[in-house]
């Protein structure tokens, strides 16, 4: 080695040294997965996001605690939501135990007049409160009376008593001990809002181990009987679930292709030390992209960093050329200076197709785009003027390579095949009627089959706590907010009336607008006229005299009562239901009412349309974010296209020849043609994440073609050539085969892809190459 | 305005009050049907037990009778009188349908309360089990019909009094959620029939049943 080439060295160790240190002590890894959401480009998509991402539903933990005995179950239920409780991780932990507090329930007696929808001045005649008294009669004479007698002196017309039952929206499950079960008796069920978001992947797994641990702890006395079960489920159940079953797919998956990677680089070059230098510069790469991430993004996601060290297999392509192309005779350095230029043009050009992903408005593809980008550059700087200064003096592949060379270039004689291919490819999308695009999100989600039914039952069996259908109402003010809020309960009231809607949720039903308090207040009659009614009323009935007092007192005082606000609740579960409710948003004022059984959404969305102008719109999650998932699916299409376009352009640049263009391109757009028909024959529907894939299939492909392509000297020096590209291909093939063997749908979508690509590529690229006479002349000088 | 001592047990007491008298009321002919040691007896025929009484009064139960209750309440100047049947379903369904003046059901089944009133258009679903004062009496009458003395024994303490022709059985709740709502329950009857039950309260209303004679 030269001093230069010391120096160089020297200076790579520093550098990598240096990036080294700032990835470990800088780099913030996130594992939390709405951090890869885009924020949406419409105040809906925001909101949508904001939903998913901080939204009670994604913080919803369903949970069931299975056995024999009930009774124990019961116990357990009890224990564990005390537990829960107490953690103070919870927004509301629900088991079927008492509702309301002592406090809670002494505070809405208070407020009964402002909050009791059926306030208005006729509940005051003389009539109606004849009415009322005879019903507190009855309610004297029922086994209830206990209860109710107590109710009576202050609150003769029963409001208490309608605004609970109005409270009372769901059907909850039935109970046993006091607690929710399923209808067999089998499951004790909770319900559980955590304080950490759904994709808050650390906090959510600590907490979720915290249950089961306690679970462990509280249904352990258990002796004799058959051991009761803990089932849990939820977004963040899920989350965290899929992300152990990632990790110990990608694990798992890692290690049969770095074993398959490493042997087929063995038996290709035989030598140790070439396969450890293979390694540098994807080792150079990584740490390069996780620094450029970092410092543009202030954190990498872990997702970006697994799929982005996929996407940079394609540099491992780098150092395979160069030492493919040594021979006993040559000098790392200048074999290196012959095929940069090739080299650079794939690089740039590959670059440039990952630059799309860059530009998408997707965070973890932009992500995922720089971080390829920044890693094929670093990857390529490292091979051209680092690697060729340590590889072992006097290294040179073996002689088989022409031999392979021989194989292929016999290939080019069945060229024909491509088009034959292409034009079959074609007329199967022609006549296939099977959707081309993957338009539900829920089928790209890593989430089994086992575990959406799993959480479908335990939903249905707590009587469906899920949200797909809202209606989001938008207000300058929260009056506003809460104002409209209330027109539009009295829209969807009928709706409930006709079985459309099951019910729904409603801030200002727990908080009503001022407007309507104080409609409520003047509603009440003066003490005087209030007093004359109730003597008018009262006569012949034998209620003791004087006994409704408290009655005269508390309208008298409900009608100069301050209104109530949501600090009225403070304290309350009644407050988080409303904080949950009713928020503000990029200083809007955003009521969220969320419907429950909507039968047919089209009514719903028709009966709800003329709403719009007043800033109430109707969303259904799913539909909103399959559209969502559409419009940025569509967005990548785009600027894939973009992305071959400039590839085009570098290459015209690069190569000044357009057939020769044309000639590097061809292989690779009937590869991508063939491959995408192929997919489809197999029953895949492409995502965003098939057009990714597709991105690093050009990015191999041109590789492929511009190595076939290059101008070589020699017929051995084309061999060694082909032998390269065999044994990148091979490496890359089997790498990602392997991936199209995992359980998740994404990582199968971008193995399967890229594996089929990168096979058509080279088959296409091999077919396509430059004229079949050097073939002959290959074969004419053959050692052989 | 009077809210009860702990958290929950103001709700709790209507639905407690409610099974006491409906079971005590519905089931009086074999809840009691165990003796507890510590009950006392006063008077009475020597070797006389509720052990005996229950059971004659389990093998003679007819399905339904008519009752006619009359409520005192400090509300009221005057009590109000109802009418109606109570049926029981073996093993553990029991139905008080008041008739006049206005109808009204309140059905027990397993575990599930159902109350309706069609004057009122109400008609609402309860677990017996939502309420730990509920749990006594439910525990009582189960354990009744499963023969279980030590549970009965946790939840009242029993006298008999007089003899089997003519009887007084009062059972006082040992558990303080329950004795919040119930002071105590007096079952009277001739031979294998009750034929009052009354009920009073720690605030003093009280209500008296009467069980009319044979089927309605």
């Amino acid at each position: 080695m030269t001093g230069r080439s010391w120096l160089t060295l020297l200076i790579w160790c520093m550098v990598m040294g240096l990036g080294a240190w700032f990835t470990a002590a800088h780099t913030h890894v996130e594992s939390e997965l709405s951090r890869l959401l885009p924020e949406g480009a419409t105040p809906t998509e925001r909101l949508l996001v904001t939903e998913l991402r901080t939204g009670a539903t994604a913080r919803l933990i369903l949970l069931a605690l299975e056995g024999e005995d009930a009774d124990r179950l019961a116990e357990a239920s009890k224990r564990l939501a005390a537990w829960m409780g107490e953690s103070g991780a919870f927004h509301y932990v629900g088991n079927g135990e008492q509702a309301w507090t002592q406090e809670e329930r002494e505070r809405l007696f208070q407020y009964r007049y402002v909050l009791s929808p059926h306030v208005q001045e006729s509940m005051f005649g003389r009539d109606q409160l004849r009415h009322s008294l005879e019903q507190r009669m009855s309610d004297l004479t029922s086994p209830l009376s206990p209860m109710v007698k107590a109710l009576i002196p202050a609150d003769p017309t029963g409001e208490f008593m309608k605004i609970l039952q109005g409270w009372m929206t769901w059907t909850a499950p039935r109970r046993h001990q006091g607690v929710w079960f399923s209808s067999d008796l089998r499951r004790a069920l909770l319900v559980a809002e955590t304080k950490a978001t759904g994709f808050d992947m650390e906090s959510q797994e600590q907490l979720q181990g915290q249950i089961r641990e306690t679970f462990r702890r509280v249904a352990g006395v258990s002796v004799g009987t058959a051991p009761a079960q803990l089932v849990m489920t939820g977004p963040g159940v899920i989350a965290v679930e899929m992300r152990q079953t990632i990790q110990d797919d990608v694990w798992r998956l890692s290690v049969y292709a770095t074993l398959l990677v490493t042997t087929l680089l063995f038996v290709s070059y035989g030598s140790v030390s070439i396969l450890a230098l293979s390694l540098l510069p994807l080792a150079s790469a990584v740490v390069a992209g996780i620094a450029a991430v970092d410092l543009a993004f202030g954190f990498i996601h872990g997702i970006t960093l697994a799929f982005g060290i996929t996407l940079l297999g394609v540099v491992d392509d780098y150092p395979i050329h160069l030492f493919s192309h040594l021979t006993r005779e040559s000098r790392a350095p200048a074999v290196m200076k012959e095929i940069w230029p090739t080299m650079r043009l794939g690089v740039v050009a590959t670059a440039l197709g990952f630059s799309a992903l860059l530009l998408s408005g997707f965070p973890g593809l932009s992500q995922l785009g720089l971080f390829a980008m920044v890693g094929l550059f670093t990857a390529a700087c490292v091979t051209r003027w680092v690697l060729p200064h340590i590889v072992p003096m006097g290294f040179h592949a073996r002689r088989e390579g022409l031999q392979v060379a021989r194989w292929v270039d016999a290939l080019t004689r069945a060229r024909l095949v491509v088009p034959l291919m292409v034009v079959l490819a074609l007329g199967a999308f022609m006549w296939s009627d099977a959707p081309l695009w993957e338009e539900d999100i829920a089928n790209l989600s890593p989430i089994s089959t086992e575990q959406q039914a799993r959480d479908l039952a335990l939903r249905n069996e707590l009587g469906g706590p899920e949200v797909q259908d809202l209606v989001v109402v938008e207000g300058s003010s929260e009056e506003e907010a809460l104002q409209r809020s209330e027109m539009l309960a009295l829209a969807l009231d009928p709706l409930v009336g006709k079985g459309e809607l099951a019910g729904y949720d409603l801030a200002a039903r727990y908080l009503p607008s001022r407007r309507t308090q104080q409609t409520r207040q003047a509603s009440l009659p003066d003490r005087e006229t209030l007093e004359r009614n109730l003597t008018s009323a009262i006569k012949g009935l034998p209620f003791k005299p004087g006994l409704f007092q408290p009655f005269l007192d508390a309208i008298e005082k409900a009608k100069t009562q301050e209104p109530i606000k949501i600090q009225t609740f403070s304290g309350t579960a009644l407050e988080l239901k409303l904080n949950s409710l009713l928020f503000m948003r990029e200083g809007r004022w955003v009521a969220i009412v969320p419907l429950r059984g909507v039968t047919d959404r089209k009514t719903i969305r028709a009966h709800l349309a003329p709403w719009h102008e007043q800033d109430v719109t109707y969303l259904d999650l799913k539909e909103e974010s399959n559209r969502m998932v559409g419009t940025y699916r569509n967005e990548a299409l785009r600027l894939l296209g973009w992305g071959v376009l400039s590839i085009g352009l570098v290459l015209l640049v690069g190569l000044r020849d357009p057939i020769t263009v044309l000639r590097v391109m061809l292989p690779i757009g009937s590869a991508l043609v063939v491959m995408a028909a192929l997919l489809h024959a197999l029953g895949e529907q492409f995502s965003l994440f098939h057009l990714a894939s597709f991105l690093l299939v050009i990015g191999l492909g041109l590789d492929y073609a511009l190595f076939f392509n290059r101008r070589h000297g020699t017929p051995t020096e084309r061999g060694r050539t082909v032998f390269g590209l065999v044994v990148c291909s091979t490496t890359t093939i089997s790498v990602f085969g392997v991936l199209a063997l995992s359980q998740i749908p994404v990582l199968r979508a971008i193995g399967l892809t890229t594996a089929l690509g990168s096979l058509a590529c080279l088959a296409f690229a091999a077919l396509l190459a430059e004229s079949p006479q050097k073939a002959h002349l290959l074969a004419a000088t053959s050692p052989e | 305005m009077t809210f009860g001592k702990s958290s929950g047990s103001w709700s709790l007491r209507l639905p407690a009050a409610f099974l006491t008298w409906l079971f005590l009321s519905g089931s009086a002919p074999i809840s009691v049907a165990q003796t507890a040691p510590q009950s006392a007896r006063e008077g009475g025929s020597p070797g006389w037990t509720v052990e005996q009484l229950l059971e004659s009064l389990a093998k003679n139960r007819p399905a339904e009778v008519r009752f006619e209750e009359t409520a005192y309440s400090d509300l009221l100047t005057q009590p109000l009188k109802t009418q109606g049947i109570l049926r029981f379903t073996p093993p553990a369904g029991l139905e008080k349908h008041i008739t006049t003046p206005h109808d009204e059901r309140y059905l027990v089944e397993g575990d599930t309360l159902l109350f309706e009133n069609k004057t009122k258009g109400t008609n609402r679903t309860l677990s017996l089990h939502d309420y730990p004062a509920l749990r006594g009496f439910m525990e009582a009458f189960r354990s009744t019909l499963a023969n279980d003395v030590i549970t009965l024994r946790r939840w009242y303490s029993m006298t008999l009094q007089g003899e089997p022709q003519r009887w007084v059985l009062v059972l006082h709740p040992l558990d303080n959620e329950v004795r919040a709502l119930v002071e105590s329950i007096r079952f009277s009857g001739e031979r294998e029939r009750v034929s009052r039950i009354e009920i009073r309260a720690p605030d003093g209303d009280r209500s008296v049943m009467v069980i009319a004679t044979g089927a309605p």
